[in-house]
């Protein structure tokens, strides 16, 4: 063993302890965050508590609805998120076209409906279309977010396409590959990853907009938090319930989100 | 010398909280009533905008008894009593059944109008009155309600089996049954026959499921001004006034 050795593994051996002190440290000032948080929520609870009697036991008596409306809006999230993203690959990739008319076509839609209040297209759909095609509400629901949200998946999957390095596609196109290869096996998957975190960004949105459906009489999360309000009377219990049960279910998202920004790190 | 202003304050606080609504209104020279969009003939808007209704002819004249102004505040249904409570108007003047539970929340005045829950159907969908057994016993009914009215509980109440809709207005469930996305509502008796008037493939079984009180809510504790809308409402009904508006409007109730 050289002297030089001795003096790296010393220096790597200083280098871990401080890697594990700033842990450490990072983990510390976490955990205080948390308790800073913890406390200023008791605080305001108890303070609203002084005038606003929480009662929560009449809510507790209602978490069966409460579990019907999870399921209604998971079910219409999840059903608008798989159609949108569909719309929003095939419009993205005519939007992108070099053919004038799909891209005028895919143009239109995003004009459309990114210009258009959701609610106005909730209630379009099932009074309009839904009483033309005899939709039922769940699925005018998911047509109308479906039809909204990949407006905006498409703009985002477009930008993606577009922030592929050209010099990639000129390389491909230098080796003789056809505009369809390049597409499938250099353009599409390097897009997807870019346009990853606005993705998930907008799924997001799409949970959370889920709740005008309530507006069609749909028994989602909203609309159950309404009712239990009305017939308990504990109205901010109800609402309070409802807001956590949002947060949680779109915490989950973005931390998948995360997850599978990190699995498809790019190089 | 800043203790001695903080004490005027906070009596001064105290005395403008002890004084009545009743004076407050008059003070302030508006009364504000709390309704939804609406409730005809009780009340609701025209082609103009302007409400009108049963109940707004008899705020009128309480406006005009008090020596006040009178202003409209519209809020959802379901939002109704927190908007009162909250300070948001005055008084609820919005048909409101009177129920042991609201009234834990709002002191209620006398009754001026009795009314019962009944059932709106489509004379397209039902060629004869439904009766209430069949219904009872249908599969897969589809029931339409106002979110949080008496109509909502008393259909939750009744028809078990039944999938309830839910929505913001009267006038919205109302459509779900008249456009056939719905088979029947269920709502008050007064609101029912006025429909069943006014639309021809709108119909009323007749039958009364409940039997309702309507009553005016104010914030609990303001017993003068509750006295005082006592008095009005009693005046109202032995002077004729009530039943010359129920006539003008063609409100059929007790």
């Amino acid at each position: 063993m050289t002297k030089g050795g001795l003096a790296e593994d010393i220096l790597t051996s200083q280098l871990l302890k401080e890697n594990k002190n700033e842990k450490l440290k990072r983990l510390f000032r976490r955990s205080l965050t948390f308790v800073v948080i913890v406390l200023l929520g008791a605080l305001i609870y108890l303070s609203i508590a002084k005038v606003y009697p929480f009662n929560w036991t009449t809510v507790l008596r209602y978490r069966r609805l409460f579990i019907t409306g999870i399921l209604v809006t998971l079910k219409l999230s999840a059903a608008s998120m798989g159609i949108s993203l569909g719309l929003g690959l095939v419009f993205a990739v005519m939007r992108t076209s070099k053919m004038e008319l799909l891209n005028e076509i895919a143009s239109l839609y995003v004009w459309v409906f990114r210009n258009m209040p959701l609610l106005v297209v909730i209630l379009l759909t099932y009074y309009g279309v839904g009483n033309i095609l005899d939709l039922s509400r769940f699925w005018a629901a998911v047509f109308a977010l479906s039809a909204f949200e990949g407006a905006y998946m498409t703009e985002i999957i477009r930008s993606g396409i577009e922030a592929v390095d050209s010099g990639e596609i000129e390389a491909a196109r230098s080796l003789g590959m056809s505009d369809f290869q390049i597409f499938s096996s250099i353009v599409f998957l390097q897009a997807i990853r870019i346009s990853l975190p606005p993705l998930i960004g907008q799924m997001i949105s799409l949970v959370k907009d889920s709740s005008l459906a309530s507006v069609i009489a749909l028994n989602e999360l909203t609309m159950i938090g309404r009712q239990v309000g009305t017939s308990s009377f504990a109205t901010f219990e109800s609402y309070i319930t409802v807001a956590v049960i949002y947060l949680l279910m779109t915490s989950v998202l973005s931390y998948l989100g995360r997850f599978l920004e990190r699995r498809l790190m790019l190089p | 010398m800043f203790r001695r202003i903080m004490v005027f304050v906070l009596l001064a606080a105290a005395v403008i909280s002890m004084a009545d609504l009743l004076d407050e209104i008059r003070s302030r020279g508006v009364l504000r009533v709390g309704q939804d969009a609406g409730y005809m003939p009780l009340y609701g808007s025209d082609e103009s905008g302007n409400r009108i209704g049963f109940e707004v002819d008899l705020a009128r004249k309480m406006a005009e008894i008090l020596g006040v102004k009178l202003q409209f505040v519209i809020v959802n249904w379901d939002g109704i009593i927190p908007a009162l409570i909250s300070g948001k108007f005055d008084i609820i003047f919005s048909g409101m059944t009177i129920t042991p539970e609201r009234a834990l929340r709002v002191d209620f005045t006398d009754p001026y109008l009795t009314v019962g829950q009944t059932v709106l159907y489509n004379t397209r969908r039902f060629s004869s009155p439904p009766s209430y057994e069949d219904l009872r016993n249908m599969k897969g009914l589809r029931v339409t309600v106002q979110l949080g009215t008496t109509g909502d509980e008393a259909a939750k109440r009744l028809f078990p089996n039944a999938q309830i809709l839910r929505f913001d207005t009267m006038d919205e469930a109302a459509y779900q049954v008249a456009s056939g996305k719905a088979d029947i509502m269920v709502v008050d008796s007064i609101y029912a026959r006025y429909m069943a008037n006014k639309y021809s493939n709108l119909s009323v079984t007749g039958e009364l499921l409940t039997r309702e009180n309507l009553g005016i809510a104010v914030r609990r504790g303001n017993l003068e001004f509750l006295h005082w809308l006592n008095t009005f409402i009693r005046w109202a009904r032995t002077s004729g006034l009530i039943e010359e508006l129920k006539e003008k409007w063609g409100v059929e109730a007790e």
